[in-house]
């Protein structure tokens, strides 16, 4: 089956820009995240094709593309100071603010198996291969990253 | 413990509250047509150009803006390359109104990034666009090997200084090897759009107004790092150069918006001072480019049999010399061909030609024929202070006029515009000069807008 890339665009852009943002990309920056990983991707769209899950194929220039721009990038701005205050007093949203100020707050490593398991979807193995990690490290640390969630005490949990 | 069901409920509900902005620029709604068939054609049509010799890119000749106030009003133009104040001034010249969006990276500090909607776009004055730029935070940033990449592009876009250049520079363009002195490598004209910078600028304006918009990822490794050989760039190999053995480059990186085949520009630039790492502050000496360009033939282009001998910005700077009355008639052909708005009025000798009041070709200005009423290509010259020397892809006056291309300029001929500054796209016009390769000017073309 072939996907063309407008299509693929359309598609998962809502699901990459958020994905961008959980990494912790700010959002001022998303859309240029976004939009620099499909041109890369573009690049090699035969490849991302014939990939097993295309959509790992493209988590993965995002989270390069994401690292190598943080990586001369100014500091200044933490990923939690730019989540925004509003709608405090309804309870679904200040839920929905609390977690993502938690996640903000995970390390990197944590955050970002996180993100890519339980959010973008992908397997353990899939995950390891966007990582570049063994699958068995990305068993544990999930495991971890999920014991950090949980200590963070402002998340109300559905089921609590 | 959190489960990983309660994990994806509580990753689900926080990224809800994630708003999307709609409409941006990295939206490709889905289209009857993939969008990139349009890059593509420009792209095949600019590779065929310089294939052809011709340095300037025709768009497919669209018709010249309609003097009545028209819906289709202009075409956004590539913002690629240009700072942000300048990509603000030359939309605000275009009527548009402009909102910059600013993000504070060091990436690509004080340069434009895009428009939103993006270029290629038509839009009509008055239109909103948003401008894109990037801001490096005060102090913060120091001295990034982007500011090098981007200083070689302003140079070669004639916008810049130029960058320090090694005695000897080594110059690789999709596996043709040649050497520049320094001097000549200093000299902007020498990286027109054939060269291996000019051709980077052009391919990197090639906005197809689909949403992408090309941008530049300089980084500090060679391109044989990354891809081990992996994917190479238009059939190109990466050249067996002794001198290019082991080196960092400052490797730049286009991704350009248009998809098969792979449009790969990549640009390495090697300076003296490190064999082992990349030295900012070091000279130029070797230049790589490999595009994708080369399997993209046109049998039916003209091909350029010879080398000019004389670049097309001293022909234009002596021409305007000459039309200012402070230099003598520069070289011209026996025979020279008048042009108004691309059509042949008459054809002069060379004698006459060396008479500045030989070159009326306007009869009459509407509305006011008393105001500043250019007859002549020389009256428009010395009418117009304002102006620049392009022999490279001409964004600002691509999208709004048209000029002689192919078959009039001939194989065995070059062509040079002098054309206003940036920003002062809204009145386009532009005084074209056709030259053989000794620079002798064969055509002289004026070419003002219809309301003028």
């Amino acid at each position: 089956m072939t996907v063309d890339l407008a299509e693929y665009a359309a598609a998962r852009r809502t699901a990459l820009y958020r994905t961008a943002v959980l990494l912790g990309c700010p959002e001022q920056d998303a859309d240029d995240l976004v939009q620099m990983t499909l041109t890369r991707c573009l690049r090699h769209w035969g490849r991302v094709q014939r990939a097993e899950n295309p959509d790992a194929y493209v988590y993965k220039v995002m989270l390069n593309v994401f690292r190598d721009s943080r990586s001369r990038r100014w500091h200044g701005e933490l990923p939690t100071e730019v989540i925004p205050e509003r709608g405090a007093e309804d309870p679904d949203v200040a839920a929905a603010l609390a977690v993502r100020r938690a996640v903000a707050a995970l390390s990197e490593e944590h955050r970002a198996v996180l993100v890519l398991r339980f959010y973008a979807d992908l397997s353990e193995r899939e995950t390891a291969q966007v990582l570049g990690l063994p699958a068995g490290t990305v068993k544990s640390r999930t495991a971890r990253a999920l014991a950090a969630l949980a200590a963070d005490a402002s998340i109300v949990r559905s089921k609590a | 413990m959190i489960t990983e069901a309660e994990a994806r409920e509580l990753l689900a509900r926080a990224a809800g509250m994630i708003e999307v902005p709609a409409g941006t620029p990295t939206l490709l709604t889905p289209r009857q047509r993939p969008p990139w068939i349009v890059p593509l054609v420009a792209a095949a049509a600019v590779a065929a150009a310089v294939v052809a010799g011709l340095v300037f890119a025709d768009r497919g000749r669209e018709p010249a803006p309609d003097p009545a106030p028209s819906p289709t009003g202009v075409k956004l133009p590539s913002v690629f390359g240009y700072r942000a104040d300048e990509a603000e001034k030359m939309l605000t010249a275009l009527g548009l109104k402009v909102e910059v969006r600013t993000g504070y990276d060091c990436a690509d500090a004080g340069r434009a990034l895009r428009t939103n909607p993006g270029a290629g776009t038509q839009a009509a004055p008055g239109d909103p666009v948003t401008l894109v730029v990037k801001q490096a935070p005060p102090g913060l940033c120091g001295g990034d090997i982007r500011n090098l990449a981007w200083a070689i592009l302003d140079f070669a876009d004639g916008r810049g200084s130029s960058p320090s250049f090694a005695d000897e520079v080594t110059v690789w363009v999709d596996g043709v090897r040649s050497t520049l002195t320094r001097q000549q490598a200093q000299d902007p004209a020498t990286w027109g759009a054939d060269s291996a910078i000019g051709f980077f600028l052009a391919a990197g304006r090639l906005d197809p107004g689909t949403g992408f918009s090309s941008t530049v990822q300089p980084q500090l490794r060679t391109e044989q790092d990354d891809y081990a050989g992996d994917f190479v760039c238009g059939g190109q190999e990466w050249p067996e150069d002794p001198l290019l053995d082991g080196r960092k480059a400052l490797w730049m990186d286009l991704a350009v918006p248009s998809n098969d085949p792979l449009p790969c520009v990549f640009l390495d630039v090697f300076t003296t001072g490190s064999s082992t790492s990349f030295d900012p502050s070091g000279q130029i000496d070797a230049v790589v480019l490999r595009t994708w360009r080369r399997p993209v033939a046109q049998p039916s282009a003209p091909t350029a049999t010879g080398n000019p001998t004389v670049s097309g910005r001293e022909v234009a700077q002596e021409f305007l010399a000459f039309a200012e009355g402070s230099a003598p008639a520069p070289p011209f052909a026996d025979q020279v061909r008048l042009y108004l708005q691309n059509e042949h009025v008459r054809t002069i000798t060379a004698a006459q030609a060396a008479d500045r009041s030989s070159y009326d070709v306007v009869d009459a200005c509407f509305p006011d024929p008393e105001a500043d009423c250019p007859r002549s290509a020389i009256d428009m010259l010395n009418l117009m202070k304002d102006r620049t020397i392009r022999e490279g892809f001409d964004e600002c006056l691509g999208g709004a006029l048209d000029l002689l291309d192919g078959s009039e300029i001939g194989s065995d001929h070059r062509t040079v515009m002098v054309r206003p500054s940036v920003g002062d796209c809204e009145r386009p016009w532009a005084v074209q000069l056709i030259y053989d390769f000794e620079g002798r000017i064969a055509k002289v073309n004026l070419r003002i807008p219809e309301t003028h």
